[in-house]
Parts: structure tokens; sequence; C-alpha cells
């Protein structure tokens, strides 16, 4: 065996830590290497002419590689050893970037971390054994979870492509949170406008399935061969045959909080979502219906002409396989009851800006005007307060929300514009504005006579005057005092939040969730629609805060990806599977009940024992379904179990080596 | 103002630190401090202005402020803080820091004695005199 | 049976009624207090510094006292002590180090075990609602009353948790409870000005005057509060208003006194639950004056 080591310098990224000098001179008197040498990049193209002669030169059979992690280069160097004809698994990488230089200062303990990790590598190395991947066929149909604006579009540009694409939404309607939307930034066009048209392509388009009132229940299976069981909630009415007269609405007299305008309207307990609602059928809502309550009732079965109310439905498990899944679930809006200095759900005449956005536009509770909730008139002078839960790391959440800057100044806009002579104040801490034509837009709003305080409001409190105002107490950066303003009005900014049950679908995805509940991206800069399981996409605010165009963009990288999968036909399987020694296992199969792949299954060996031939059971492992966790590999009472370039033997000997 | 050629030394502000368990450079200025502070306008530095101070080192401007003196710990701050930075406790810790440097004074009664014992009590203890 | 925890504060001005009302009011609603032994003051203000333990001593001290009598928890009537009660039993319970600290000079191991009650607490926790209704004899109506906590009983939220600190609702609730309406009103939860009066007084009065004039301009016809110190600030705050502009300032225990038919008949009734009682049940202590 010839060992070869390339310690990189990655410029000053390793080499101001760590000594690479010393480490190549140590690295030279590891066993069995025969070559050692420091290179300033050796994922350039330079570093991989280096590697490329001195496997030629030196006759070099293994190679390890002292750089930066795994994630970024491995692929570069597996493929530099397929081109010189030995195995990619030949070839094992010592991080020394992420592991050691970047978080350590001290460079003389950091030099002697980064030996011990170069030699971990070489007696790693030394028991590689040649691993190699099949080429895995592709069910060319994408899922998409959740029919809000970055939902629709991702389905629509796959669809485009000509792949089939089924559309998963748990509301009654696809729509998600833009459908609740007025106007949208920075152009002011109407926000239904745009997205009913894409709500209709997407409903008639040919390659593209609907399932609305449906959610996912299970995920098994790995990129290219998902399978989904996806749960359709009873509607209890029959879409073939309601022709959406409206009659059991109208009929229905269960009246309930309306969830589309934050509580402040009323709706049926059978209903459609919203006016332009897609597919525009009523569902009935179990929870509030009378006859699921009390089995009388029955009006709307009795208006209904068409004989479409199905009381007997029952909720329906499908199951269906995929290629590629678009995760766009979307997000929630924390309620700020939580904030109590800002009396929201204390007093009525605080609410939040969705509230606000409901009121303003011409399909809401209240037909597009803006009134006081306490009274019903006309508020003069309305107070906005921004980062409500956000940026709050006390009583809220971390992060910014990123579009409530920019939401403010449009609805400070759109108030002067309808109804002039309100006054609009805005409390803020920051403007943010990183985006085209966004500074624009907030100064617009300041020139049309918003007023911007810089401050963060302290307390708003019920005055108790004869109008029922609210006192708000705050502090204006500029006078360097204290300010109070009666208000008829307080716009919350509340903080967006990762929906509820983002974790339970990520684990079923096998993609991770960051402290606030978004998912996580494969790589923040590089990979940022990609996820860590392959063939899991992400768009939309599931990922993090973002306004529309950056969702719609996103969307479209992630349709992008599945369309990729699905032109390549093929994906190449994982090489480093679980492997059974057939002799030393017992067949207790342990190991079955914990794959999450359900790729181990019992076979029976023939073997001669006491010159006799008798059947046993052993485990064996399809290389097509296993995804190399290794839970087999640890489980394994007999040791019989092992896990391809992470062997038992490889893992001892790095061990060992320290 | 100019700043001055050396500011607070990181063990100050360490020293802050260890006091109140909160890291002074950590606030944002959103001055929600000095929007409820009902001492506010009896301040000559206001709560956001001492953090401030405190964040940039100008410890000398700190302990020269009446407001430390003035601040009744009513924790209207603290409890509302987006940073959870706790501003009358950092008031607190410089105010203990002066006291300790301050060599005893003589325990006086010089304050309207009719009050509640409970508030003659608090201002000894605050001012320890 | 709860240990009673006067305070300087309380048992000074015992001529002021809070302490007889709030005892007598306990008795007669079967809720048993001694006053505990050899009691000291908590020091007034909770050392806010965390490297100052000697501040804590006298707090902890009464508390194990109050462990080792083997009551219920510990009763207190003013704000102060109960802030500083509850904020030093909160820390004992986290902080090895004051654990460690102030064990080793009281020769003790005290671990935040005692439960601190606010008189508030005990009427609203204890008693109840609905048993306070039961005992209303005059109702209070016509009264719309404003409701002030001053600092103590709200902040900080995390460690005391007697209410909602931003919206309190506590007094509201048992001043309905007696038939009275509250009003809500502006700085409700701002500082009354506190100590400064010892030495500023204008400095506490520009404050409490704030309080007094939202609450009466949000219709109060009476302030109520828990603290003695709040009541001084929010009464010495008015003395240069002419009279019909002042609003009358009381303690939250007598409104309750009066709907529930006055303090003589409290301690009647007290008196009776006594005897059939526990004979060792006493609501008014001799001893540490």
């Amino acid at each position: 065996m010839r060992i070869g080591v390339f310690v990189c310098w990655c410029g000053s990224n390793i080499k101001n830590t760590v000594d690479v000098d010393a480490v190549t001179a140590r690295a030279k008197t590891m066993p069995q290497v025969v070559y050692a040498q420091d290179v300033q990049y050796l994922c350039s193209e330079v570093g991989q002419s280096e590697i490329g002669q001195a496997i030629d030169t030196h006759r070099l059979d293994r190679v390890v590689v002292a750089a930066c992690s795994p994630r970024m280069h491995e692929t570069t160097f597996q493929k530099l050893m397929a081109a010189k004809g030995l195995n990619p698994y030949y070839v094992e990488i010592a991080n020394i970037r992420e592991h050691c230089s970047w978080v350590h200062t001290d460079k003389e303990k950091a030099t002697v971390k980064a030996i011990d990790l170069v030699k971990k590598a070489v007696a790693k190395t030394a028991f590689a054994i040649p691993l190699t991947s099949d080429q895995l066929p592709v069910t060319k149909r994408a899922l998409v979870i959740g029919g809000g604006i970055a939902g629709i579009q991702a389905a629509l540009d796959i669809a485009d492509a000509g792949y089939p694409v089924d559309l998963v939404e748990k509301e009654s309607s696809i729509g998600g949170k833009m459908a609740q939307f007025d106007k949208t930034f920075p152009t002011l066009d109407c926000s239904a406008c745009i997205l009913t048209p894409k709500m209709v392509e997407a409903a008639t388009h040919e390659n593209i399935r609907l399932y609305t009132y449906a959610e996912v229940a299970a995920v098994s299976g790995y990129v290219g061969n998902f399978n989904v069981t996806i749960k359709q909630k009873a509607t209890s009415v029959n879409p073939e045959k309601c022709n959406g007269c409206g009659d059991c609405v109208t009929k229905c007299p269960k009246k309930v909080p309306n969830e589309f305008d934050c509580g402040s309207s009323k709706r049926k307990a059978v209903y459609t979502l919203f006016p332009q609602a897609v597919p525009n059928k009523p569902v009935i809502d179990r929870d509030n219906c009378i006859y699921f309550a009390t089995g009388k009732c029955g009006l709307c079965a009795k208006v209904c002409q068409t004989g479409a109310i199905e009381y007997q439905q029952q909720d329906e498990m499908i199951e269906n396989q995929y290629g590629a899944i678009v995760v766009a679930t979307g997000y929630e809006l924390k309620v700020p009851d939580h904030l109590g200095e800002y009396a929201y759900g204390q007093h009525p005449d605080v609410i939040t800006s969705l509230e606000l956005e409901r009121m303003l536009n011409a399909s809401g509770p209240t037909s597009g005007k803006v009134i006081r909730p306490s009274n019903g008139k006309m508020p003069r002078r309305i107070v906005f307060i921004q980062c409500v839960g956000s940026r709050d790391r006390h009583d809220g959440n971390p992060y910014c929300s990123k579009v409530c800057c920019l939401y403010t100044a449009k609805h400070t806009l759109l108030l002067n514009e309808k109804f002039p002579g309100t006054e609009s104040y805005v409390f803020y801490m920051d403007v943010r504005t990183a985006g085209k034509n966004y500074e624009e837009f907030y100064e617009r709003a300041r020139q049309q006579g918003a007023m911007y305080l810089r401050g963060q409001v302290s307390k708003v409190e019920p005055l108790g005057d004869a109008d029922n105002r609210v006192l708000v107490r705050g502090f204006d950066g500029s006078l360097q005092r204290q300010v109070e303003i009666a208000a008829d009005l307080v716009v919350l900014a509340t903080s967006m939040e990762a929906q509820p049950n983002a974790k339970t679908l990520g684990g079923m995805l096998g993609i991770s969730t960051d402290l606030n509940g978004f998912y996580t991206e494969a790589h923040a800069k590089l990979r940022p629609v990609e996820t860590q399981a392959q063939g899991v996409y992400l768009a939309g605010v599931c990922h993090g805060p973002k306004d529309i165009p950056e969702a719609v963009s996103q969307a479209s990288g992630a349709a992008v990806k599945a369309i990729i999968l699905f032109n390549k036909g093929q994906v190449k399987s994982v090489p480093t599977t679980a492997m059974v020694e057939k002799d030393r296992c017992s067949g207790c199969m342990q190991c079955q009940p914990v794959c999450p792949y359900e790729a181990i299954s019992q076979e029976m060996v023939v073997e001669r024992v006491h010159g006799k031939e008798r059947q046993r059971a052993v485990a064996t492992v399809n290389r097509a379904l296993c995804q190399g966790c290794g839970a087999c590999a640890g489980l394994c009472r007999s040791g019989a179990m092992d896990l391809g370039g992470f062997t038992s033997r490889q893992l001892m000997a790095e061990v060992d080596s320290l | 103002m100019r700043f001055p050629e050396k500011t607070a030394s990181n063990s100050q502000r360490e020293d802050v630190k260890h006091m109140t368990g909160k890291e002074v450079k950590d606030c944002y200025q959103c001055m929600k401090c000095s929007a409820g502070c009902p001492m506010a306008s009896h301040m000559d530095r206001l709560p956001h202005e001492m953090m401030q101070l405190a964040k940039l080192g100008l410890l000398e401007e700190v302990y020269a402020s009446k407001s430390l003196w003035i601040c009744a710990s009513c924790m209207a701050c603290s409890s509302r803080c987006p940073r959870d930075l706790e501003p009358a406790s950092v008031m607190e810790s410089f105010r203990v820091t002066l006291l300790r440097e301050t060599p005893n004074r003589e325990e006086t009664c010089d304050g309207d004695l009719t009050v509640p014992r409970q508030a003659m009590i608090a201002s000894m203890r605050k001012h320890r005199r | 049976m709860l240990s009673y925890y006067p305070g300087c504060t309380v048992r000074a001005q015992q001529d002021d009624g809070f302490e007889r009302e709030a005892l007598a009011l306990l008795a007669s609603l079967d809720i048993q207090t001694h006053e505990l032994e050899e009691w000291e003051c908590c020091g007034a203000v909770y050392p806010e510094a965390r490297d100052e333990y000697v501040g804590l001593l006298s707090s902890v001290r009464a508390l194990q006292r109050t462990w080792d009598a083997g009551s219920q928890g510990m009763l207190t009537l003013c704000s102060a002590c109960f802030h500083v009660m509850r904020r030093v039993n909160h820390r004992m319970k986290r902080d090895e180090e004051a654990q460690r600290r102030v064990g080793g000079y009281l020769g003790n191991m005290y671990q935040g075990e005692t439960k601190v009650f606010h008189l508030l607490e005990v009427l609203r926790d204890l008693v109840g609602y609905p048993r306070i209704q039961e005992a209303v004899v005059t109702p209070l109506k016509g009264e719309k009353m404003a409701c002030y906590y001053g600092c103590m009983l709200l902040r900080p939220k995390e460690e005391l948790g007697l209410v909602d600190s931003e919206n309190p609702r506590l007094m509201e609730a048992l001043m309905e409870t007696l038939g009275a309406t509250t009003v809500r009103f502006p700085y409700q939860t701002d500082c009354c000005g506190a100590y400064h009066v010892y030495r500023e007084a204008p400095l506490a009065a520009a404050a409490s005057l704030k309080v007094i004039t939202a609450a009466r301009e949000a219709g109060a016809t009476q302030i109520i509060t828990a603290c003695p110190l709040c009541k001084h600030n929010l009464e010495a705050c008015q003395a240069s208003l002419p009279q019909k502009e002042r609003l009358p300032v009381a303690y939250m225990t007598a409104p309750l006194v009066k709907a529930l038919g006055g303090v003589q008949r409290l301690e009647q009734m007290a008196f009776q639950n006594g005897e059939k009682g526990d004979p060792s049940h006493a609501f008014s202590g001799e001893n540490s004056q």
C-alpha cells in the first residue's frame, strides 16, 4: 500500500492557524505514507494536477487530503481518483479547516490537532474497501406540499416542463396567505388580481392534480422513489355533484369566526374559504357543524338540488409514488398577546397588520373600509408598531420577519390614499428596505405623510376617555424625549413563524429545522433550495421569512431542481451502504425494525454442519434502498453488519492511531 | 462629542457582566427602556443613553450621571427589554460599584422621617448612607 | 396554616388598619395564620447586583424559619416584603453559589423550599372568589375602582409570577366579586416614585400624580392598592390639590372588609371560627415589635 498525503493551505484559512509545513513533515513519517506535500489551493486546477502527477510518479493507491469539510470538495477529489483509475473511495479527507483552523486560535495546539486528524485519516484509508454505486430509475412525478404562491409557482413550472405534479393543500382552497392580502408592495398591484390567474392555471393545468383539504401523512423511500401517503380529509361535499350554487352556505344556521378574516367576521359551518376559492366547492367544517355534533339539522342536504352533501364521507388515505418533493408549507403569524405591554386582546382597537390588511381588502369583513373594532367608526390617528415579537429574544423570535417594514409603508400609503386626513405614526428600530425599488417605496410613504419615529414603544394602555382611545407611550430618538400618542387604532407588525407542525413534517421528509423551526437548506449560499435529503427542495417562507418575489424565485429554483432530476431520469445509488457478513450473522433480525428505509430483509442460506446440510436465516440488505445511515451496523450484536466507507475496522484503526 | 482616547477596558465591562449576568454590548438601542421609564423626566441621562455609554465604554460619564440615583428599580425597562438586558440591573451594578469604591459614609437620616419605613430603609440601602 | 411575616412598615403603621383588616379578613374566611417568631426586616429592596450576598441573609433566615415551622407558606401583606421574599426564594432555588455562600453564613442549606404568598394570592388561590362572593353582605354598588398594583407586585414577571404583569386583573376580579365596577387607566402598572419620597419628594409626587390623574380621567371614584408605600405616595402627591379634585386612596382590604360587613363583624366571626377550630390559631401576634 502506498499512501500520499496532501495538505491544503486554503489560502490563509488554514495556513494562518495551522503550521502546514509541520503537518506535511509529520505526515511523511506516518505508516505506509510514501509521499506528502502541501499545496496553496488543493481544489484548484493546479492543486488537482499536483495530486494527479504524484499518483503517477509515486504509484500512490490511496490518497489523504487534509483540507476543508468533505461536504465541500469530496466529489472533486473522488472524480480525480476515478480519472486516475482508482476507486473514488480510496480518498480520505481530514477536515483541518472547519474542525480545526476555523475554530481555534492557538497555532501550536491547532497544529497538533491537525496532525492527529491526518493520522486518523491515514489509518482509516489503509483499510478502505472499493465501493461502487448503481444507477436507479426515477419516478417522474413531483409532489408539492403547500398551495400558497410558492407551491403554486413550483407546481406550474414543473408541470410546464411536461412532468405531472400533485399539489397538496391543507385548506379547502389553494392561494395561501397571499389570498388574504389587499395590495402588494412595492407596486401596489392588487394581490388577488395577480394571484387568481395562477390559481386557475394550476387548477386547469393538464399536468397538475390538486389535493385540497388534504395533508401529507407519511413519507418513505428516497430520492427518485418516494412513497407518500396523503390524507384526504372528508369534505362532506361531493365535488362531482356540487355545482357551486352556494345554497347550502346561505341556509346553514351555524356561524363561527372566520379564520380568513382573522376572526373579525363570521362564516358558516359549510363554507368556501373566499369568493375566488379554487376549487370553488364548499366543505363542511365538522368540528362546528350542528349535524355532526347532534345528528340533527341537515339543512344543507335538504336544500342541495344536486344531492352533493355526503355526511357519510370518510377521511381517505391515498398512496402515491414521487421522484421529487417540493416543500412550500409557508408560515403562521404569531398572535401578539404574549407581549402584554401592547395590549393586544386587551383593547379591541389594537390589531395586527393582517387584520388591517383584511379591512383594507374590498372582499374583507368591512368591504374595504377601515374602522375601529370598538365602535365601528373611522380612525383618525393610527399608530404602527414594528418588530412586534420579531428581533425579540426576551419574549418573541430572534430573527427579522423581513416583510413588515415594507407592508407597513404600504399600509400608510393605502390609508393616506383611501382616507385622506388619517394620520399614520410608525415606531421603528430600523427600516430595512433591501429589495428592488423598496427604498423608493419607503421614501414615497414618508413623503406622503407617514410619520416615522425611531424608538420602540414601551406601553399601550386604554386611555379611558370618552372615545375609548389608547395611549401609546414611546420614545423618539430624534427629539430625544418620551412621546405619547392618543391613538384611535394601533397596528402591530407581528412576527412570521414557522408552521407549528414543521418539525413533524420535516421528520417525515428527513429534513431538519433550525432553532426557529424553519427548514434548513443544504448550503446557506450555494444550495439555498436543496435540503440535506436528496430530492427534497424548499420554496417560500417555510425556509425563512421572505416576500412574494423572493418566494416565487425560490419556488422556480426548486422546480428546476426537480426538473433536472427528471430529465436525468436516473439517480446514483448511495455507495456507502450496509453490508452483511453472512457467516457471522446470527439471523436475529434486530436490524430489520431499526432500518428507516425498509432495506433489510431475511434470506435463507444453506450451510454444512457436521456433514449435514441445513438452512439458516440471515439478514440481507437491498442496496437500492439502503441510504447508509448505519443504524443497523451500530446495533448488530454479532458484528456481522458493517457500513461501507465506515467499517468497524476503519473506525477502530482511526481510534488506535491516536 | 468626541470620544476620549481611552474607553473602558474589557475587564471593566466584564465586571458589569459579572454583576448583572448581562452583556450590554448586545443593546441595539431600540429605546424601549427610555420610552417607559417613569423617572425619565428627572434624569440627566436616559436609560438607553446609559446603556449606550456602557456599551461604548464611556464609564466615566455613566458614573457621573445623576440618573444612577434616580432609577428606582421599578423594572419596567427590564421586563420589556427585547434583548433581555435588564437595564435596571445594569444601573444597579454601576451604583453598587460606585458605593463600593466610596469610603463608608456615616449614616444620616436627612430625609422626611414621616414617610413609611420601607421608603427610608430602601433609600438608605440604595444610597448606602 | 400560614406563617405571617408582618414586615417593618406594616407593623410600624399598625394604626392605619391594614394589618388588622387583612388578618380579620383571612381569619373569617378560615385561613389560619400565625406570626413568625423573631422575624426581621427583609431589607426593603432586593439586592439586584448578583455578587451581593449579604442582602439575602435576613430574608433567607425568615424563609428557613417558615419552612422549619412546617406551615403551608409565608404570608406577606406589604408589596416590598412580598417582592423581596419571593425573589430571594426564586434565587435560592436556582443559584448554587448563593446557596453555598448564604448557607455557609447561616449554617443551613436553604434551597427555596418555602412558598411565599401575598395576601391577594391567598384570597385568589386559597380562598377563591366564590367563597368571597358568598361572604358579601353589603355589595359595593356605585363605586368605580381604579386598582393600582405598583411595581413590586408585578415585575420581574418571571420571578414573581403573581399576575399578568402587563395587564393585571387580580384586584379587578376581586372588586367585581364584591359588586363594584373597575376602570382601566394608563399608568396602572407604572411606578409611584417609591422610596424617592424620603429624600426627593417632588420626584415621587410627579410620578404618583400621573397615576392619580389618569385614574380620575378614566372615571374612577377611588383608587386602591396593596402597598403601604404606594398608598402613601398616592396620597401625598394630592396634598396640594383642592379637596374636590382629590381621589380617595385606600388599601385593597378596605372595600373587602366593608363589603363583608366591617372589621368588627369579621373579627367576631374569626373568634367563633377559632373557638370551634384549632386553639393555637391566632391572628395577632405580639412578639417582634
